[in-house]
């Protein structure tokens, strides 16, 4: 399993618009992914999941991966994330 | 990949589709037929089908109406012998959001069975959550 915690920069938080792309990603691999925040974890493939986790500016969330492409999908959702396209 | 069609009361199907697109970044293919309150019965029954028609890409269409028993609905509903549909009402982002989804990747009947139920689990009171997150809180203290 690979984890990373990222910090949201966005300024609206994860919103509809981060949360879909986020798991559009995320289905492109065929690891399992979870976002964790405030102690709730969801499944990150799952849009309307994420954003029941209402994950504000600022807050710092953790995602996990497990499976047989595990460390590229933790890279490409920590890099979209930390990108201008998760604004 | 099955199709999509909002049909709905006035504005309403043409709203949803612009927040859908904005959403999903155009992900997804869907359209969106609006029938005016006024609207001539068999005239907007030509409009439904064309656009079912439209949305047809050999694998069937996903019609979502605002309203079981609504006009639209019922146009809909008239239109089941004639062409391969599955019609789930009450429409809303979350049963549109999943659609685009699931679209490419299910089938017609499976992709309907499961917004059906994504759109139901998908309706919060938002108390709810507030309740949960200020109990979590006090069992931390």
């Amino acid at each position: 399993m690979q984890k990373a915690k990222v910090k949201i920069k966005s300024k609206l938080g994860i919103h509809a618009r981060t949360a879909f792309a986020f798991a559009e990603k995320g289905c492109l691999f065929k690891s399992d992914i979870s976002v964790s925040s405030d102690g709730r974890k969801v499944d990150g493939k799952e849009v309307l999941d994420i954003l029941s986790l209402a994950i504000m500016p600022g807050a710092s969330i953790l995602i996990e991966t497990s499976g047989p492409d595990e460390v590229e999908a933790l890279c490409s959702l920590t890099g979209f994330l930390r990108s201008d396209n998760a604004d | 990949m099955v199709g999509v069609v909002i049909c709905a009361h006035g504005g309403l199907s043409g709203e949803l589709l612009s927040t859908l697109k904005f959403i999903t970044g155009g992900a997804g293919t869907a359209s969106a037929v609006a029938l005016d309150h006024n609207v001539d019965v068999p005239k907007a029954r030509e409009m439904v089908k064309k656009a079912i028609i439209d949305a047809d890409h050999g694998n069937g269409v996903l019609v979502a109406t605002d309203l079981y028993g609504g006009s639209p609905s019922n146009i809909c509903i008239s239109l089941q012998g004639d062409l391969k549909i599955e019609i789930i009402t009450g429409v809303n982002l979350p049963i549109l959001i999943k659609a685009v989804s699931l679209q490419k990747t299910s089938d017609l009947k499976t992709m309907a069975a499961k917004l059906k139920e994504y759109g139901r689990e998908n309706i919060h009171l938002a108390s709810d959550f507030l309740k949960e997150s200020d109990a979590k809180g006090k069992s931390e203290d």
